[in-house]
């Protein structure tokens, strides 16, 4: 609004000097087409993340017995003879093929299930609190499968949605985590120095020396087996942090001592500043958007390797669903070739490492508004 | 027709035979197990040399494998007739006379994984299985004679017959193998399976080198048939000419020696030797230095990704052609990751494959049967998995569910039979309670106990027990208002398909009882069973009627001829008479009385008859053992390069597995 009024002036002053440094990075990000893509997906992730219960049509254990290791269905409003109609899905059986006793889907294009929207189904818990039966699509009678079901009959659409809130949380959980840890430590080793500071990099050198493959292993080996899958989720989360404070902890630690002999720093020092307020108010302001952009490459980090612990059987277990756990299923050659829809999601992994990367790409060009 | 085909036979081979050729051996002339050419053979496809001679009327001229030419021409190796015992067995092959050369393929998961075929390739026994009547026929030993109360078996070896190193195998190894190795209380502390028949171990008499006299407390008639199939994997000989010097008994110097070769004593360094699973020796570089009998002999050392056999020239059969068998050069197997077989399956890189193959790949399998160039087969199987409660857990906490038979039954009815067998069985197998297999004494109404799918009653049983609280997610907690959780750990060895734990596991979730699930390996699970600390064990494997007879402990206390299934403590308190462990409860005690006495009984009679039942009944009436799944069919692949491999009768651990199928006469095409 600012800018807008001083155009009027008799000396058209450009908007871009009046504005704060935020605006400035939102005007720079917000030219990066990518990273604005990038925070769209983002967003869409984190609705999803919040209401899964709502958005799928059955819930992630649910076996529909009749459709099992069943192809995706898809939602269609022209029929065979191109027809538009409101949304609807055909009817399909399940049989087995006489030989090779494969199983196979039949396409009933006579039967059009109609896809409705707002149905009641299934109960469920809304946000944990309130118990609720409305979801956004569904059917009267056959399942709608977005992505098929898996050999038990489980739609995979539903566990994909519920298991993006589990490995969305535990980016999230995990990546806070190693920022409060490496923001704690590396201000520590920046600010103190010394002997401190030594021990704090060798220990930094150290974790960091260790491969992460067998480290994860051994970690995930040592979780009690007694532990339901709440807790193994949790502490999986935490493990993933310990491991990821690292970075952050060094960039914190080097941008501190380069700080610490800036003019401004000395002159808030010799007013008398506590150290902590020397930090906080003055330091980290300085080089919050380098931490962000850090934070924004460490949350895909933590995502995949999840990711990867679940996939090897030594992450999240059942009934616990991430997409780690998805993908576990469908590493033999039958699911491959006879399932592939068990690898979709796969897709959604690959779009949210992306989209993070993509938008941490934005907010590393807009972290510096003064370059250009 | 077919007398009178034989007689022209035998007419065309008597014009051959007057006409001065060599006898009925000549290429394409020899007989096979499909066309006899009029022998008579005494058993299934195989007669001894003097028999077939006697038959054809003229002598039969062996030859070798030109594998062994090097070595024979440079003398490190005697010439056939040398290697062969006097004793020879003729073997008719199935269809063809086969060609030498060529390299078996196959795949296990790791060494000592279960997963392994190449042993039932080579493995030989005193004598065999047939499988296409069940009946017994002769292998190593050449012939045996029963006392009349078959209390006492009386074999005779064949005369000449010799070590793949070149030493003769006489009667001298059988004995040492009874007394010196398994009656040897620090090699053996406890006997195994039908050789304690009657609670007491076989004695062993030399009467000279090709005979000797096993002897049991109690009449064994199915002591024949345990070798043949579950006892098939332990021979009940070994090279005592190597093994002696490492035997304290033997050689003073024995313990030392081991421990100045950094073993613990003389058992440690004498184990690596001798195993009485053979191929835990193979295992180590050891495995070169100890003869076998077998038809195939370690090539080198095995290593993490490769195990490797080459033809033993000493092989004591020869083909109705006089070729000296194995055809087959070399037994090849990889250790791969179970997922990576059947991708190596269907490329067609692996010749014959069957144990612990997931059924749920047999689409896969048969889709891809031409570009393999294989043949897939559902085999005539076992069991599906099985679920044993631990009754003697350790853990306290939970002996009051475990150890109740309303909660295993209830555990029974709520699983969802059909479904599971539709879903993880391609629906090809039945509903059967867990039950011995082919026994004339069980009936229908035994094989459906409790297998109705009734969550129900399963619900109402729990409340009965006292189970009726539940916690914040809805499971039941126990009776004293803790949380109750099965915890399950499995071994996919066992489970037979991935997804059946998860199944099981929402089957009981909707009766309100929380499962944690985890796979381990066969090994961990082992383990645990022994110290009393696995929850659920699945290693029981379907007893056939002979199994049931020869080892009665697969159906009581402890419900397993090798570990312990379920109720360590009391199998100890048992065994130990009351000394150790804890004192069984009255119907265990009784369960043991019943299969004692009917391993003793003559099949067919009216006791063993009444006994079966009664056992049967006993494991029913206490739900020892909840089926989900029988007769869940096996999947065969064979190769179609090779010839003379019979069709698949029965493909079962306590049939012997391929062991029944002549994989010596095997050949490539």
């Amino acid at each position: 609004m600012v800018s807008s009024q001083t155009t009027i002036g008799i000396n058209p002053v450009n908007r871009l000097d009046l504005a704060t440094s935020r605006q400035l990075m939102w005007y720079k990000f917000r030219r990066h087409r990518l990273a604005m893509t990038g925070s769209i997906i983002i967003l869409l992730f984190a609705i999803i993340s919040i209401f899964p219960e709502f958005l799928t049509p059955t819930g992630p254990q649910i076996r529909d017995t009749k459709y099992t290791s069943g192809p995706p269905t898809f939602v269609h409003i022209l029929d065979e003879t191109y027809t538009p109609h409101l949304p609807f899905i055909y009817g399909r059986t399940i049989t087995r093929h006489p030989v090779t006793l494969r199983k196979i889907s039949r396409v009933d294009v006579s039967v059009r299930i109609p896809v409705r929207f707002l149905v009641r189904g299934h109960k469920y818990k809304f946000l944990g609190f309130f118990s609720a039966d409305l979801h956004l699509f569904g059917t009267d009678s056959a399942q709608v499968h977005l992505f098929g079901t898996d050999k038990l009959g489980r739609d995979i659409f539903t566990r994909t949605i519920y298991a993006t809130r589990v490995s969305i949380s535990i980016g999230v959980i995990g990546v806070l985590a190693a920022f409060i840890i490496g923001l704690a430590v590396g201000g520590l080793a920046g600010l103190r120095g010394g002997i401190v500071d030594s021990v704090i990099m060798r220990l930094i050198e150290l974790i960091r020396s260790i491969p992460s493959l067998p480290l994860w292993l051994g970690l995930a080996a040592a979780l009690p087996r007694e532990w339901s899958a709440l807790q193994v989720y949790v502490v999986v989360t935490l493990i993933l942090a310990a491991l990821g404070w690292t970075t952050l902890a060094r960039r914190v630690r080097s941008k501190l001592l380069t700080l610490r002999n800036e003019d401004f720093v000395q002159a808030a020092r010799l007013a008398g500043c506590s150290d902590t307020r020397l930090v906080y108010k003055h330091m980290l302001p300085a080089f919050m958007s380098y931490l962000i952009v850090d934070l924004t490459v460490a949350f895909p980090y933590i995502l995949l390797a999840e990711t990867t612990l679940s996939f090897l059987g030594l992450g999240m277990r059942e009934p616990m669903v991430s997409w780690g756990v998805l993908l576990f299923s469908a590493q033999n050659v039958t699911a491959l070739a006879h399932t592939p829809w068990l690898l979709i999601p796969g897709a959604f992994i690959i779009l949210i490492v992306i989209a993070f990367n993509f938008f941490g790409d934005g907010l590393r060009d807009a972290a510096d508004p003064y370059s250009n | 027709m077919g007398k009178i085909r034989n007689k022209l036979t035998l007419y065309v081979l008597a014009g051959l035979l007057s006409a001065g050729v060599t006898g009925a051996q000549a290429e394409g002339q020899s007989a096979t197990a499909n066309d006899t050419l009029g022998i008579n053979v005494t058993h299934a496809n195989q007669i001894e040399l003097r028999d077939f001679e006697a038959q054809t009327g003229s002598k039969l001229i062996v030859r070798g494998n030109p594998l062994f030419a090097k070595r024979e021409a440079s003398g490190s190796l005697p010439s056939v007739t040398e290697r062969l015992p006097e004793d020879i067995l003729v073997v008719l092959p199935i269809e063809r006379i086969g060609t030498y050369g060529g390299t078996l393929r196959g795949a296990a998961g790791a060494l000592e994984s279960g997963t392994s075929e190449i042993l039932s390739w080579r493995q030989v026994n005193l004598v065999r299985l047939d499988p296409t009547d069940n009946s017994i026929v002769p292998d190593v030993a050449k012939s045996w004679a029963w006392n009349d109360d078959k209390t006492e078996i009386t074999f005779t070896l064949r005369k000449g017959h010799k070590w793949s190193d070149g030493n003769d195998f006489t009667s001298d190894d059988v004995v040492f193998w009874v007394n010196d190795i398994m009656r040897n209380k620090e090699l053996t502390p406890a006997v195994w399976g039908n050789w304690s028949h009657g609670e007491a171990t076989v004695q062993v008499t030399k009467i000279d080198d090709q005979n000797f006299t096993f002897k049991f407390a109690k009449p064994n008639p199915v002591f024949l048939h345990y070798i043949a199939t579950s006892g098939s994997y332990f021979t009940p000989w070994a090279a005592s000419h190597v093994l002696k010097q490492y035997h304290a008994d033997y050689s003073d110097g024995a313990n030392a020696a081991a421990v100045k070769a950094g073993y613990e004593d003389w058992k440690d360094l004498f184990k690596r030797y001798y195993h009485k699973w053979k191929d835990a020796v193979t295992a180590t570089e050891k495995g070169l230095d100890v003869p076998t009998l077998e038809s195939h002999v370690l090539a080198s050392a095995t290593d993490g990704q490769t195990r490797n056999f080459i033809a033993n020239p000493y092989y004591f059969k020869v083909d109705s052609s006089g070729q000296q068998l194995p055809y087959i050069d070399k037994h090849n197997e990889r250790f791969l990751e179970n997922q990576i077989w059947a991708l190596e399956v269907i490329s067609g890189n692996i010749d014959q494959k069957s144990q612990n193959v997931n059924l749920a790949d047999y689409p896969l399998f048969k889709e891809n049967e031409v570009r393999g160039d294989y043949t897939v087969s559902l085999d005539k199987g076992q069991i599906g998995p099985v679920l044993v409660f631990n009754y003697t857990i350790s853990d306290e906490s939970k002996q009051f569910a475990y150890n109740s038979v309303k909660f295993r039954n209830a555990m029974s009815v709520a699983i969802n039979r059909p479904e599971l067998v539709e879903e993880l069985f391609l629906g090809l197998a039945n509903t059967d309670q867990a039950m011995p297999a082919g026994v004339k004494f069980s009936t229908d109404a035994q094989r459906a106990h409790m297998t109705g799918f009734n969550p129900d009653l399963a619900n109402r049983m729990l409340d009965e027990l006292g189970m009726t609280r539940r916690d914040a997610d809805g499971f039941r907690m126990s009776p004293s208002g803790d949380d109750f959780k099965i915890f399950w750990e499995y071994s996919l060895q066992f489970t037979r398909s991935p997804e059946f734990p998860l199944l099981i596991a929402e089957y009981w979730r909707a009766v309100g009882i929380d499962v944690l699930l985890k796979e381990v390996t066969t090994e961990l699970l082992r383990e645990k069973e022994s110290l009393n600390t696995l929850e659920i064990s699945m290693e029981w494997d379907l007893p056939f009627a002979w199994n049931l007879l020869a080892e009665p402990s697969i159906y009581s206390a402890p419900w397993s001829a090798s570990g312990v299934v379920t109720g360590a403590p009391w199998a100890n308190y048992m065994n130990s008479n009351g000394a150790e462990g804890v004192e069984p409860p009255a119907w265990v005690v009784k369960l043991r009385e019943v299969a004692m006495a009917f391993s003793g009984s003559q099949p067919g009679t009216d006791e063993y008859l009444d006994l079966g039942s009664k056992l049967i009944g006993l494991n029913l009436d206490n739900m020892v053992i909840i089926g989900t799944a029988g007769a869940v069919p096996q999947i065969n692949v064979i190769s179609n390069k090779l010839a003379n491999v019979p069709s698949w009768h029965l493909n079962a651990y306590r049939a012997g597995m391929a062991n029944s199928q002549q994989a010596d006469q095997w050949s490539f095409k």
